[in-house]
């Protein structure tokens, strides 16, 4: 009886997030957990792409000669694209023409 | 109206010709009685009229053939487009064909006077369906363009905001970029726009339905404008970070 009381015991106190030392409670935070580390990866894949900035006091990068992060963007394909667009665009002009000829 | 009525006559002017070149009243009910003709002539008239009928549908034929082509292989056409232009294409084709046999078949110049015409005016192919399949690929083709663009502007984005965390301000950059997602958002409004705008199109919407399809070719215009000054903007960012950056 004693034995079966401290069984239903354990139980109440687990499902409402208590734990004895030493056990996980039922509520623990695996969701939080994984946030952080997602957020830590986001955050250093961020720093990682660019040189290593000091901290200023209020905790922002202080930018300084020498130490700006790379910006590498290719616009390049977009002049590409734009010339498949000018020939898209030059098809349907023929095919209209072409319709109002017939 | 009067654009209209000129279109049409523009539009018939291959069959007009060709009924016109028919002995007698074209669409008399009954053969044409001409003393002048003698059986032999009026014979050879038909099977001439009978052949130039069917080379018009074959230039027809042949275009759809090249169409369904370039629907079937065209790498940006959505599945629902593609299926709804081949199957339009392939009814088309039934019916030119289904069309040449009646005309093949025929043994009086009434009957060709009745059939030719629909050679025209049963499918519109040059004047309506062509332009459907160049526009409807066309917005497409930008549609998937305007998406690269956006790849662009998300990595522009993503620039500006490394360059923020380093403590810099690219305020011009901003500016640039919002300048570029305004473009982005207008040309994608246009060319989203043009495949239903013109998909249900049918035959019987024509001559009429040709506005529509100007309008539709309006809209690509601009929306090309309007990637064009996206892309613009998208430089002037760039050129704004590394300004930001070095000065």
């Amino acid at each position: 009886m004693k034995r079966m009381t401290g069984i239903a015991l354990l139980i109440a106190l687990l499902s409402t997030g208590c734990r004895p030392m030493g056990l996980p409670a039922i509520s623990d935070p695996v969701e939080s957990t994984t946030t952080t580390i997602a957020t830590r990866t986001t955050t250093r894949s961020i720093a990682d792409s660019g040189p290593s900035q000091p901290l200023n006091p209020a905790g922002s990068v202080a930018p300084s000669e020498g130490t700006a992060p790379e910006v590498a963007i290719d616009l390049t394909e977009l002049d590409a694209l734009l010339a498949e667009l000018d020939d898209v665009l030059a098809d349907v002009d023929g095919a209209m023409k072409e319709g109002e000829e017939q | 109206m009067k654009t209209n009525l000129v279109k049409r006559t523009a539009a018939g002017a291959t069959i007009s010709a060709m009924l016109m070149a028919m002995p007698g009243t074209a669409f008399a009910q009954t053969e044409p009685v001409d003393s002048t003709v003698t059986e032999t002539d009026r014979s050879a008239t038909l099977d001439g009229l009978k052949r130039r009928a069917l080379e018009t549908i074959d230039t027809r034929l042949d275009a759809i053939d090249r169409w369904t082509h370039r629907v079937e292989t065209n790498e940006h056409l959505t599945d629902d487009h593609r299926s709804v232009l081949i199957a339009e294409l392939n009814a088309a084709a039934g019916g030119l064909r289904s069309l040449a046999a009646d005309i093949e078949a025929a043994t009086t110049y009434s009957e060709l006077g009745g059939l030719i015409p629909k050679i025209v005016e049963g499918y519109w192919v040059f004047a309506l369906l062509g332009p459907k399949v160049h526009l409807v690929i066309a917005a497409n083709v930008m549609a998937d363009i305007n998406d690269r663009f956006d790849e662009v502007a998300a990595s522009t984005q993503e620039a500006i905001e490394r360059v923020e965390a380093a403590g810099y301000d690219p305020v011009d950059a901003r500016a640039a970029l919002d300048r570029m997602l305004a473009h982005l958002t207008a040309a994608s409004t246009l060319i989203d726009q043009v495949p239903g705008s013109v998909l249900h199109l049918r035959p019987a919407d024509m001559p009429e339905a040709g506005e529509q399809l100007r309008s539709a070719q309006a809209d690509l215009k601009s929306a090309a404008e309007e990637l064009r000054a996206a892309q613009q903007a998208g430089r002037q960012a760039v050129e704004a970070i590394k300004d930001a950056i070095h000065r």
